[in-house]
């Protein structure tokens, strides 16, 4: 086995067949098209309008996808309006004043010490690209040969590359410059694609056209492996497995089988994989994505969209989880020394609780669907589950007092994820409406293992006891009440803990997607009651 | 219309907010014009904003020219405001 090391970018582990990417310029094709004849100003400014055009139609279509997109639109118009001078006032053809404004712009940025700024010649590089090869003929799309499941290697990536890609076909890309502040980089965070970059020359040693593992979580790649690293791998398949069907047990127990999902795409996906509904929508993403908190308007419009795409399912809301290993890009919280045990989850929402009410107001507004449930996340204690309902009870009678409709049945449920909500199962089980249990953070607070440190790893063991006692506790709490319990974390989606769950009483899983059809097919060859 | 604003987002003024101050800036007839230490740009160029490589910290001189100076001026101070919290 061989490994390269780089910087971790994006995370996620995955496993797939290199495809790569070569340096790429103008074909000789698009040089060719290059007018030989005497320059006319009109001509050229004329030709560079309507490229310019093409560019922006481009960039406009994707502006949903990210905020990156409308930052590129603002830098388009304003290289635009110089090359258009150049060619009028230098008199150059539009291809030569397309290229003498990215070096000039390129040059200024590059000359910065900030890497942030540094990294924005980036963006001129990738617009000033899509300029040229809209002038000429443009080129072919170069990963039009990516075979499914393909770990792309490059150079460099811009931002305009992704819109070429096929990302079904994605699992993951290793780059040999590139930083973690480039737009690549955020975008690839954004949708959640594994990079790794500045691998630098070691990236020439990774074979074209052969199967290696990637790990964008610690910036690794292996060649060469052992078959045992790729069955230990959560497959990450880039194109999930559909199972539309109910899934019984083979004594005719009916599991619910939900999915989870981080964006509108992945709830679409997960409903169309056969998911019985979405067991955690996890709401970090629109946080994420922004410069700063977003309004109640964009929230509410998200979580609408995410309601109508389930089909009538049911929607199970996580308000904003952030701290710990996700951290807001504008976060107005001085970083915790310890930040797994600082201001996270439910904590940051009591402690900044104006954010906290217009998450909550724009759920409610999006509930009138009537399939809509909220849960809080790191609850400790019945006091602090107690003021997160207040508040919800405080933005219900605000709508009602405004007229806004919303769902007068929707009362909040938690996530068990603490070993405080462990022991006092059954006192949340009193207050809160149903339970989710996040097998991650609970296993790594009851072993005191941190299940992202390299040293421990292996240790971070939802097989452990103390966690299967645990699981049992808080089901048996919750049938006791009669509320609903499911499991959300990893071990939801590990097939071989399929049966333990059952055993243990769980009724009710919610998984990644891809592993839907995997995890209705162990639990159709289960038997519950077994005489 | 002048102002010292002193940048507070912890990112600094980084390009997508960069965008969103450009745009803003042109819907106004007015001129906005930025200074930071020896340089000065108007805010309409997005190129322009991001070559002050403005960090928290950065102090930064506002000023606002124009017929409809007092509306821009105010959404601007907004904008700085908005970015920092």
């Amino acid at each position: 086995m061989r490994k390269i090391v780089g910087t971790p970018a994006s995370s996620g582990k995955v496993s797939g067949k290199t495809f790569r990417i070569g340096q790429r310029s103008l074909s000789g094709e698009g040089r060719r098209h290059l007018p030989r004849e005497p320059f006319i100003e009109e001509v050229e400014t004329g030709r560079f309008v309507e490229a310019s055009s093409i560019v922006h139609d481009r960039l406009s279509a994707h502006l949903e996808e990210s905020n990156i997109f409308a930052a590129h639109l603002e830098i388009l118009d304003n290289i635009s309006q110089q090359v258009i001078t150049r060619i009028q006032e230098g008199a150059l053809n539009a291809l030569s004043a397309v290229e003498a404004t990215r070096s000039e712009i390129c040059a200024l940025f590059e000359d910065m010490d900030d890497e942030y700024l540094r990294s924005r010649a980036d963006d001129i590089e990738d617009l000033c690209r899509q300029l040229s090869f809209a002038l000429t003929d443009g080129e072919v799309n170069p990963f039009t040969p990516m075979e499914e499941q393909t770990i792309l290697i490059a150079d460099n990536l811009l931002v305009s590359d992704t819109l070429l890609i096929d990302k079904t076909k994605l699992a993951g890309i290793a780059l040999r410059n590139g930083s973690k502040t480039s737009h690549i980089a955020i975008l690839a965070r954004e949708q959640e694609i594994p990079l790794v970059l500045g691998i630098g020359e070691e990236i020439d040693s990774i074979p074209d056209r052969e199967m290696v593992i990637m790990d964008g979580d610690r910036g690794e790649v292996f060649i060469d492996f052992e078959e045992e690293m790729l069955s230990a791998l959560t497959v990450r398949s880039s194109r999930s497995e559909q199972d539309m069907n109910p899934a019984f047990t083979g004594d005719g127990v009916q599991i619910e089988v939900l999915a989870n999902a981080g964006n509108l795409d992945e709830v679409k996906e997960a409903i169309a994989c056969g998911a019985d509904g979405i067991g955690l929508l996890r709401t970090e993403f629109i946080f994420m994505n922004g410069d700063d908190f977003p309004d109640e308007d964009q929230q509410y419009a998200v979580y609408h969209a995410c309601a109508s795409a389930c089909e009538g399912k049911s929607l199970t809301i996580r308000t904003l989880d952030i701290g710990a290993d996700k951290q807001l890009p504008y976060s107005i919280l001085a970083v915790d020394e310890n930040p797994l045990l600082g201001i996270r989850g439910i904590r940051f929402s009591l402690l900044y609780n104006g954010i906290f009410k217009v998450q909550l107001r724009a759920i409610l507004r999006a509930s009138t669907l009537g399939n809509i449930r909220v849960m809080f996340p790191m609850i400790t204690s019945p006091e602090e589950f107690q003021a997160a309902t207040s508040l919800l009870d405080e933005c219900k009678s605000e709508l009602r007092n405004e007229g806004v409709p919303f769902d007068e049945k929707l009362r909040p449920g938690m996530m068990v994820e603490t070993p405080a909500s462990v022991i006092l199962a059954s006192d949340f089980a009193g207050v809160a409406d149903f339970f989710s249990i996040g097998t991650n953070d609970l296993t790594q607070y009851i072993l005191a293992v941190d299940r992202n440190n390299p040293y421990t790893e292996g240790a971070c063991d939802y097989f452990h006891r103390a966690v299967q006692k645990s699981l049992l506790e808080v089901v048996t709490a919750a049938n006791a009440a009669g509320i609903a319990v499911s499991v959300c974390g990893e071990m939801g989606s590990d097939p071989q803990a399929t049966a333990l769950l059952l055993a243990l009483g769980v009724r009710k899983l919610s998984v990644s997607t891809n592993q839907i059809a995997r995890i209705k097919e162990q639990i159709r060859s289960q038997v519950i009651n077994k005489e | 219309m002048e102002a010292i604003i002193v940048l507070e987002a912890s990112n600094g003024l980084h390009a997508r907010p960069a965008a969103e101050l450009a745009a803003m800036a042109k819907r106004f007839k007015s001129n906005i014009i930025l200074t930071a230490g020896t340089k000065e740009v108007n805010a309409r160029n997005i190129l322009s904003l991001l070559t002050l490589g403005l960090k928290q910290g950065s102090v930064i001189n506002l000023r606002v020219e124009g017929d409809d100076c007092e509306a821009a001026f105010e959404e601007v101070t907004r904008f700085f405001e908005h970015i920092g919290q």
